[in-house]
């Protein structure tokens, strides 16, 4: 069961690496929720690399960052004692950047996760399915004596009837200024 | 004359309350007040800080045109002022963050994360605020909504 796990996820990261953005990553189905009552968790995790450059605007005057790295989601899916379905994301990020005006180095280590309801989709008995958009944060903490960057990237979460799980980068991270 | 008179002001009335009425939906749907929420602190560098301020949360309700689906998109704002429980520096967090949960269902329920600068006011270090969410929204765009976590974060 881990091995089939561990190919799919080694046969995601050679297509995502592939992939043009905006990125995607899903799994082939059958690891979403148990059964209503079984109470068990389901768990899932995929990997996405990440390679882009995107401009500062925050930098006086705007600079050019180079990112690299990856971003691995895990999820899993549980029942809770009503009965409800919840899925549960956490977003990983271990990216670095290098200005590519200055050499400045930047690091960043970061997490955000969110946990949502999920809807039945209809058929009985329901399969529970989910589409959520969120907005995280990591930050890029500068490797000199230069301000950290607060990035905001948007991602699409879906999990549909086949129990397949899709998440997709939607546009590229944004630079969030300091006030 | 007068009767004209009459129409305009009845005209500006009209507007005025039409405005005020635009101006009222786009209040916030729900602002909860925090005081003295101490946070927990994963920072080596940092410190519990006692936070108060307000969280407030617009709702927006649509509808897909495809598949029927509520769209709820859920603006969270963060208003802090925070007070450093071992060297009582003052600290500040103001940010913002927007989720957006589709669902077949007339309400929903979302746990999300609220990221924020936690900007020390002194010489001690800033942190990151994270606040944990839990979020009851439904089609009328009335949300109830907790704060259920407070933790601090530092740089890598």
């Amino acid at each position: 069961m881990f091995g089939k796990h561990l190919i799919f996820t080694l046969a995601l990261a050679i297509i995502a690496a592939l992939a043009a953005v905006p990125a995607s990553a899903q799994n082939p189905g059958n690891f979403g929720c148990a059964a209503p009552g079984s109470n068990s968790n389901v768990n899932f995790t995929f990997h996405q690399p990440i390679s882009e450059v995107l401009t500062n605007a925050c930098a006086n005057p705007p600079a050019t960052v180079a990112l690299g790295g990856e971003i691995f989601f895990e999820y899993h899916c549980e029942t809770k004692a009503n009965g409800d379905f919840h899925e549960h994301l956490t977003s990983h990020y271990n990216v670095t950047g290098v200005d590519q005006t200055n050499g400045i180095k930047y690091v960043g280590k970061d997490q955000q996760s969110s946990d949502i309801k999920m809807d039945p989709d209809g058929t009985f008995p329901p399969v529970p399915t989910a589409d959520f958009r969120t907005y995280d944060k990591f930050k890029l903490i500068a490797q000199g004596p230069t301000p950290d960057m607060t990035l905001t990237q948007k991602f699409h979460m879906t999990v549909d009837a086949n129990n397949v799980i899709t998440v997709t980068q939607e546009g590229s991270p944004i630079p969030k200024c300091s006030k | 004359m007068q009767g004209c008179k009459g129409t305009r002001i009845s005209l500006a009335i009209l507007l005025t309350v039409v405005c005020a009425g635009a101006a009222a939906a786009q209040a916030p749907a729900y602002t909860a007040t925090l005081q003295n929420q101490v946070t927990t602190n994963s920072c080596s560098a940092g410190e519990p800080v006692a936070l108060s301020g307000t969280i407030s949360y617009q709702v927006a309700v649509s509808t897909d045109p495809t598949t029927g689906a509520n769209t709820f998109t859920i603006t969270a704002s963060s208003n802090l002022n925070g007070v450093g429980q071992t060297t009582g520096t003052n600290y500040a967090a103001s940010d913002s963050s927007d989720y957006i949960v589709s669902s077949s269902q007339p309400s929903t329920e979302a746990i999300v994360e609220l990221k924020s600068d936690l900007t020390s006011q002194g010489s001690t270090p800033s942190m990151t605020l994270v606040q944990t969410l839990d979020m009851v929204v439904d089609a009328s765009g009335n949300i109830s909504a907790n704060v259920t976590g407070n933790t601090t974060q530092c740089g890598n």
